[in-house]
């Protein structure tokens, strides 16, 4: 599988250095392609995006140990993410010509919900890195026999130099390249093992695989499927790298369409993966005790292996540029510029960005080594950016109340709110049936806290005319 | 339809292009006749995993041949070049041809062979589409080069009837003779090429004549052409190992070869008199350049199909399946189609957005240089992968990964046509300001702007000037900042002239003052 994979590292790079010609030391085509990504591009790079590792080498993983719904989930939340986002947000936030997402919050509330929002965010895309690196540390072990501590740094490497050398047009074009070896692994895969395993295998899968109990029962997990729906569909709104490729689109019409279309194909193509799983847990290999949907990928033809490995290493470099780029602009522009304006003025933000990308980098494969199992830590970095910042991203485009007091009280008491119920929730001592409740708590809270504030100041006010909401543009 | 009859018309009352296409048609029909010969000949004595080193050896005697070549240009004209090239041409076919008939079986004739046949089909119809380019100007062109590539194609459908007619009876090789009469014919056309030159619609000016990087569109169809014809080359070996594996005895497998390349003319002559303006139409040069790239991106998909299946089959199997052939056979036919309609009917309209000098290093640029260069890569690497006994579908999926470069790659030619286009044509050039503005109405708002925005920064004054028109037809507030981001880029004068555009349009004096 060495050939293949160095095909495949090699061309993502050269495409990386190729769009490097694009971006022309401009600031607006580092970071949003100068608005002009076509809507296929912009589908492909958010299908790209949205089956990380989690959505699909998880996914299998979980589907195969554990059941449809425990995999599925992921996919199926973070594509209907992308068609809310789709439904409600891509139009008007692309109106506004934003160059990050907590840029929305500085412009509409104030620059500290703004920072503020940002620090979370690249909280959250620094562990989401981390785990997808570890992710393909292991798929990397199995490719070419070399341990993680020696392939993560090169791969993560080699993301950073074109991440650096292309910016925004880098990424989404290789999420072109990424997307579509995705696809084809996956569908191979499916393929071969729905049409060329022994009759039976499928209906097999189905009956020891799929049940609709856990939607339905709590004593089978319900609250905990749902509230990790909840978490990605709603909480994913708020994710830095969906948005900078909604602000990257030609037109608000192209962005609306390519979240419709990458949101759809995430459901589809995660659920294959889901049925991937279930099939494997009806062969000899997968249903072994303790066996892992490596071990079984082991059993596969080697044409198909090479094909589904390859399709996994995709999910976790498309997910990773993305996320890397879009930390970076986070960092650079709403923490950094924010901070120190006179250090870092409008000439020099391309160059600091370029720059941020080797800490960020260092940082997630940092984590990524020490920690390789992030898999808690990343629901909980979710979790908090679910916590906080959605509610006030939906109220600030459709409620023209909203007050930047208000919006900063709602992202941080949420938030800090999380963090306490993740510390504390096992001593509460509560009905392990009710496990995912407590991501369910704190963005009611901020529902609370933003309308309650806001009402309460405009009523103060009185007579003080209130910023307009952008849904009203 | 009718305006491909009209096309075919025109032909008919133009002498010039008449002898063009009967020239194009001629290479055509002599191509198809030897090509079976070919094939026949180096599937039966060499075998298909010789191709990898074919390639190489390909490349040096085209590297070889455009060095010739790009050094007479300048000592002798094109058209007696043209014709020396066919005189060669009548050479090697029939010095190849006696060798087969006194009996030579040699891995080596089935090696010259190829090379032969292969250099008739890219160099012949280079050297005549050079002196077409040069004989007629851009409007010309436009009008009379697609239906001309057609008439290349009939010929090579009547070319490849003949073939199969003829080839139970007189055996593979002997179509080489009527190759050769073919050729022979050619280099008596060509002396018959009155010396003319018009001028071109573009015209060199301020920019330094040395680099044809400076060129975006050149730039662009350079890169792109190395991918772009590795892909071609990989689909090339893997439809004649499908072929070598498929069809066994000789003279099966050159009425099936001939057979191919019969449905494969045909529907290029379709598409060139169907598709290609159909596509001009409704999608502007620029994008239809994305046709070809996606064709083979899409080939290389169809190849892992055939290659998973060789994967999954033993050793000792059988010849394989002819359904999964079939993939190989249609990724073969999407390249040839599109290749002979669809790509070249664009690239020599592409090439009207640089000055003639430019446009006539850049086809010397891509098709002596990047193209032997891409040859001998693929046939290097082919070579590595059999070395390392990598299985075909990892080669297939190298394909495929590259096949995703040329698509990426092929999304700047549009963007670098018209900036070229921006770059080389001022406002008496009417026809050359038509191609523009009809691409530019193509484009989004924002895409628009970005090319428009570098075009104010641009060192000649016309163009500055022209975009500043077109980009204050769309004036917003975004436009305002993304003009105070360049505006240190900009010249004096197009900064004057721009501040006073806008106080024409009525547009608010504040705005005005951020920019002076």
């Amino acid at each position: 599988m060495t050939l293949p994979t160095i095909a495949f590292l090699l061309v993502s790079l050269v495409i990386g250095l190729y769009a490097s010609r694009r971006v022309k030391g401009s600031v607006r085509n580092y970071f949003v392609a100068g608005h002009v990504i076509p809507f296929w591009v912009l589908a492909l790079s958010l299908c790209g995006q949205a089956l990380e590792l989690g959505g699909t080498y998880d996914n299998t993983a979980r589907s195969m140990t554990a059941g449809f719904w425990d995999g599925a989930v992921l996919p199926i939340g973070i594509g209907t993410s992308l068609i809310l986002i789709g439904m409600f947000f891509a139009k008007p936030l692309h109106a506004m010509h934003l160059l990050t997402l907590p840029d929305f919050y500085s412009q509409r509330f104030n620059t500290a919900a703004g920072t503020i929002v940002a620090v979370l965010c690249m909280i959250s895309s620094i562990i989401l890195i981390a785990g997808n690196l570890a992710g393909m540390g292991i798929l990397m072990e199995m490719a070419v026999g070399q341990l993680p501590h020696i392939t993560v740094p090169i791969i993560a490497a080699l993301i950073a130099v074109y991440t650096v050398a292309g910016g925004i047009f880098a990424v989404t074009w290789n999420d072109v390249l990424q997307s579509g070896v995705l696809f084809l692994g996956v569908a191979v895969t499916l393929g071969v093992l729905v049409f060329g395993g022994p009759a039976g295998t499928l209906e097999q899968a189905f009956t020891n695989r799929f049940s609709w109990d856990p939607l339905t029962r709590l004593d089978h997990g319900s609250m905990s499927v749902w509230a990790g729906f909840l978490a990605l569909a709603i909480g994913d709104i708020v994710a830095l790298d969906f948005m900078e490729r909604v602000f990257a689109a030609r037109t608000g019409r192209a962005a609306q369409s390519s979240c419709y279309v990458a949101g759809i194909v995430t459901i589809v193509v995660g659920i294959a993966m889901a049925v991937i799983g279930m099939i494997a847990s009806a062969t000899a290999a997968g249903s072994a005790e303790g066996a892992t949907l490596l071990q079984f990928a082991e059993t596969l033809p080697s044409s198909v292996k090479m094909l589904f490995v390859m399709a996994l290493l995709a999910a976790g470099m498309s997910t990773i540029d993305g996320a890397i780029m879009a930390t970076t602009k986070a960092l650079t522009r709403n923490v950094l510029q924010t901070l120190m304006p006179v250090v870092i003025p409008d000439r020099r933000l391309l160059s600091v960005s370029r720059l941020m990308v080797t800490p960020i980098t260092a940082a997630s494969v940092l984590l990524a080594l020490v920690f390789p199992v992030p898999g808690e830590l990343l629901i909980l970095a979710f979790d908090l950016v679910f916590a906080g910042c959605v509610v006030p991203l939906a109220l600030g485009v459709y409620w023209k109340k909203g007050t930047g007091q208000a919006a900063v009280l709602a992202i941080v008491i949420p938030s800090l709110v999380r963090l306490l119920l993740y510390s504390t929730w096992d001593s509460l001592g509560l009905d392990p049936s009710l496990k995912g409740i407590e991501t369910l708590i704190p963005p009611v809270l901020s529902l609370l806290i933003f309308v309650g504030v806001s009402v309460l100041q405009s009523e103060r006010q009185g007579s003080m005319p209130a910023s307009p909401a952008v849904g009203a543009h | 339809m009718t305006g491909v009859l009209d096309g075919f018309a025109l032909v008919k009352q133009n002498s010039d292009a008449r002898r063009f296409a009967l020239l194009i048609a001629l290479v055509g029909f002599g191509v198809e006749l030897s090509r079976v010969a070919q094939t026949t000949f180096f599937l039966q004595n060499a075998g298909a995993d010789q191709l990898p080193m074919v390639f190489v050896a390909f490349a040096v005697l085209m590297g070889l041949a455009s060095s010739i070549y790009s050094v007479s240009t300048h000592r002798v004209k094109l058209a007696s070049l043209a014709s020396i090239a066919c005189g060669v041409a009548v050479t090697a076919t029939m010095a190849a041809w006696i060798l087969i008939v006194i009996g030579v079986r040699s891995i080596v004739l089935a090696h010259v062979l190829y090379c032969v046949v292969e250099m008739c089909f890219i160099f012949l119809p280079l050297t005549l589409w050079a002196v077409a380019n040069e004989a007629f100007s851009q409007e010309d062109a436009e009008k009379y080069l697609p239906p001309i590539a057609a008439y290349g194609l009939i010929g090579a459908v009547i070319g490849g009837t003949i073939t199969r007619a003829v080839v139970g009876t007189i055996g593979p090789y002997n179509t080489l003779p009527l190759a050769a009469a073919a050729y022979g014919a050619c280099c008596y056309y060509c002396r018959t090429i009155p010396a003319q030159r018009r001028a071109a619609v573009t015209k060199p000016r301020q920019r330094p004549e040395g680099k044809l990087s400076v060129e975006p569109i050149v730039t662009t169809l350079t890169v792109l052409s190395l991918p772009m014809f590795f892909l071609a080359f990989v689909i090339e070996y893997m439809y004649y190992s499908t072929v070598g594996e498929v069809v066994v005895n000789a003279t099966d497998q050159s009425q099936f070869i001939s057979t191919f390349g019969i449905i494969c003319a045909v529907a290029a002559v379709c598409a060139q008199i169907v598709l290609t303006p159909f596509l001009f139409r409704r999608l502007g040069v620029g994008t239809t350049a994305f046709v070809y790239p996606s064709a083979l991106a899409l080939g290389a998909m169809l190849t892992l199909v055939y290659a998973l299946y060789q994967g999954g089959r033993g050793d000792s199997a059988g010849p394989p399946s002819m359904a999964f052939a079939s993939f190989v056979l249609a990724a073969r036919a999407l390249d040839i189609v599109l290749y002979q309609s669809v790509y070249e009917s664009t690239t020599h309209i592409l090439y009207y957005a640089v000055p003639e000098e430019r446009r006539t290093r850049a086809r010397s640029l891509i098709g002596g240089i990047m193209f032997p260069v891409s040859v001998a890569f693929s046939g290097l690497l082919l070579m590595s992968f059999s070395y390392f006994n990598q299985p075909m579908y990892n080669v297939a999926f190298a394909a495929i990964v590259v096949g995703f470069l040329v698509l990426v790659m092929g999304m700047d030619v549009r963007p670098d046509y018209l900036r070229s286009l921006l770059a080389n044509s001022d406002e008496t050039d009417t026809k050359a300001r038509e191609a523009l503005m009809d691409e530019i109405s193509r484009l989004s708002l924002n895409e628009s702007r970005v090319l428009l925005l570098e075009s104010l920064q641009s060192e000649r004054e016309d163009e500055a000037l022209f975009a500043v028109d077109k980009l204050l037809d769309t004036y917003d507030r975004f436009l305002l900042e993304d003009l105070r981001e360049i505006r240190e880029k900009i010249s004096a004068n197009v900064l004057v002239a721009l501040t006073d555009a806008m106080a024409a349009r009525g547009i608010a004096e504040a705005d005005r003052l951020l920019l002076a």
